[in-house]
């Protein structure tokens, strides 16, 4: 049979829409399978239904209540105990632990250290370079600061060195790690970190490059080598340093005089090559101090009356020279210069002579006319030696005005050499 | 001849009434919900399940998730669908739960018992067609219970359900065509098993 037939016996027997309802054009074999199984189905539905438990109603309803109350207790503890939330925190808790244990890298330990040790406030007992500055502004409140500038930079210098040694000691963990004890392979962080305490060092003030050349043994011999072969360099990095911490001083001490310190001239730092190492500049010094300095320069610079004691680079006869100039003894002077040069106690006496032409500025010397009587004839004495007759003629004259008796005693003495003219 | 056959299925329309008012807190419209729909449900329960036990208890876990479910039914599906689809669903998961591969034996006593099938209306015909139609009903019951599964399921929910055909395929998860297929099948072997007792049916003449 075909499907469109039996679609058609199922309409007809269900009467659904679309059903040949009469069995339109049915065969009779169609028509006759129809029947039977109407037959069938007329049979089937006339069967007894089975009966339903008595009962089931209240006991359904009971039970739908009873469980629906129950959806709002709590969860059962052994659920509550194994509940996948318990293994998330615990895996979470896991993951921050090792987190915080897990080392630090190696630039962030760096940056850790070196926001601990030098970008922290120093110690209350460290020295406060502004403070110190200002005390001696204050101690000074007319004066501009005349002070060397050599001498505040070794002293700035100083103060940073004792800065940074007096800075607090790192965490214990970085601490054991910079020392070399920390587990894990952080041993070699040690040197890691002597090398930035050098390198902070070098930092402030813009003098990092002369402070790891100190530092730094390689660089310093470099630098000697390089200073040695080349002397205008080393030239050139003096005043560069001397630049530089100038600058520095500028930079960091109060304002003095009412001028701000951001306001003061600042030296360009021009020609600065590189700067100068310390043993070079010390080797500078110490040679300095070893070639003779113009005795006679030194002695008329003085002033009178204020360089009492000499100085150790003087022997103990430019020692008693010096006394003498100090107090005014130009006898003395004349008679110590006398067993020297004459060339020497010409300069001597025309730079002393130049000091009487000053205004009174010593009691010492505006109350002895004398001096200048001794100043004359001593500087005569050496013009004729050295045999400038005309300038010793001049000077005769001067003394002359001074002093007839002394000019005529010297023309007597030297007639020779005067007339030999 | 007409053969098209009326449908006797209480109105949709006041069992989603009852449902409604049930589960706006009417016990009452339960239980009379259930009086409406329990005694086809059972029987489709227990020709499908084919275990009087098993359907008393699969009958039970129905009413309790209608009475559970009652406020989720949406009005979408239409309230047989809803119902036959909870049936279906329930008596599957005993089936597969229990893994019942047993037959229901007409020739025993117990098993007719339990489906019922001794269980004759109190207005019976006289005894010898009473006897007639006692033994064309077990032979019908046989027949029925001896169908293939997809089969019968389509059969009880057509019989005893009352869904058409749209309805039971919604209720499958099937095409319609595959219902009406499946139908065909089963009145074919229903026919073709029932042959044999065509005197039964006064076919005798004719098969």
């Amino acid at each position: 049979m075909k499907p469109e037939n039996e679609n058609r016996i199922l309409d007809c027997l269900y009467g659904e829409p679309g059903d040949g309802s009469g069995a339109p054009g049915f065969s009779a074999e169609e028509l006759r399978e129809a029947e039977d199984l109407q037959k069938i189905l007329s049979a089937y539905r006339a069967l007894p239904c089975p009966t339903p438990p008595s009962g089931a109603t209240e006991k359904a309803l009971m039970l739908a209540e009873s469980s629906s109350s129950a959806k709002v207790t709590t969860l059962p503890p052994r659920r509550f105990i194994f509940h996948p939330f318990w293994g998330v925190a615990a895996l979470f808790v896991v993951v921050c632990t090792l987190l915080y244990t897990m080392p630090e890298r190696v630039e962030q330990k760096t940056k850790t250290f070196d926001t601990r040790n030098f970008e922290q406030p120093a110690p209350a007992d460290a020295p406060d370079m502004n403070e110190a500055l200002e005390k001696r502004n204050e101690a000074k409140p007319s004066a501009i600061v005349t002070k060397s500038v050599a001498e505040d930079e070794e002293r700035d210098r100083d103060n940073l060195k004792i800065t940074a040694d007096q800075a607090p000691p790192a965490a214990p963990m970085r601490r054991g790690m910079a020392e070399g004890k920390g587990g894990g392979g952080f041993g070699e962080l040690r040197e890691e970190a002597n090398g930035l305490r050098t390198l902070a060092d070098a930092k402030h003030d813009g003098k990092d490059a002369m402070a790891a050349a100190d530092k730094s043994p390689e660089l310093k011999r470099d630098r000697d080598d390089r200073a040695s072969a080349m002397p205008e360099l080393a030239i050139a990095a003096e005043k560069a340093e001397s630049v530089a911490a100038q600058n520095a001083v500028k930079k960091t001490r109060q304002p003095v005089l009412g001028i701000p310190a951001e306001q003061e001239k600042t030296v360009p730092i021009a020609g600065a090559v590189q700067a100068e190492p310390k043993a070079l500049r010390k080797a500078k010094e110490e040679k300095k101090r070893a070639e003779p300095k113009d005795e006679i320069d030194e002695l008329a610079d003085r002033e009178v009356g204020k360089s009492a004691l000499p100085t150790p680079r003087l022997t103990a006869e430019s020692a008693k020279l010096a006394e003498a100039v100090a107090t005014a003894r130009y006898a003395e002077v004349v008679r110590l210069l006398g067993q020297k040069d004459y060339t020497g106690c010409l300069r001597l006496s025309d730079r002393l002579l130049a000091n009487l032409e000053k205004p009174a500025e010593n009691a010492v010397k505006s109350s002895a006319p004398e001096d200048r009587v001794i100043l004359l004839s001593l500087k005569a004495r050496c013009e004729i030696e050295l045999g400038t007759v005309a300038a010793a003629k001049q000077t005769l004259d001067l003394l002359r005005a001074v002093s007839p008796e002394n000019a005529a005693l010297l023309e007597r003495e030297y007639a020779d050499k005067l007339a030999g003219q | 001849m007409a053969l098209a056959v009326e449908q006797t299925s209480p109105e949709p329309e006041e069992e989603e009434r009852l449902l409604t008012a049930y589960a706006l807190g009417d016990r009452e419209a339960f239980t009379q919900l259930v009086g409406l729909i329990g005694s086809r449900l059972y029987g489709f329960v227990c020709r499908f399940l084919r275990d009087a036990c098993l359907a008393e208890d699969v009958y039970q876990e129905i009413l309790v998730k209608l009475a559970k479910n009652a406020s989720g039914f949406d009005r979408r599906a239409k309230f047989n669908t809803w119902l036959y689809r909870i049936a279906r669903n329930a008596c599957l998961d005993e089936l597969r739960k229990k893994k019942r591969g047993k037959t229901l034996n007409i020739d025993n006593p117990d098993d007719r018992r339990e489906n019922g099938l001794e269980t004759l209306p109190s207005d019976t015909p006289p005894p010898d067609e009473r006897a007639t139609m006692a033994e064309l009903g077990k032979k019908i019951a046989e027949a029925v219970a001896n169908l293939p599964e997809e089969q019968r399921e389509v059969f009880l929910l057509k019989e005893d359900g009352g869904l058409t055909f749209a309805e039971i395929a919604e209720t499958l998860g099937c095409g319609l065509e595959t219902v009406k297929s499946r139908m065909r099948y089963a009145l074919a072997r229903l026919r073709s098993a029932l042959a044999r007792e065509a005197r039964l049916f006064g076919m005798a003449d004719k098969i």
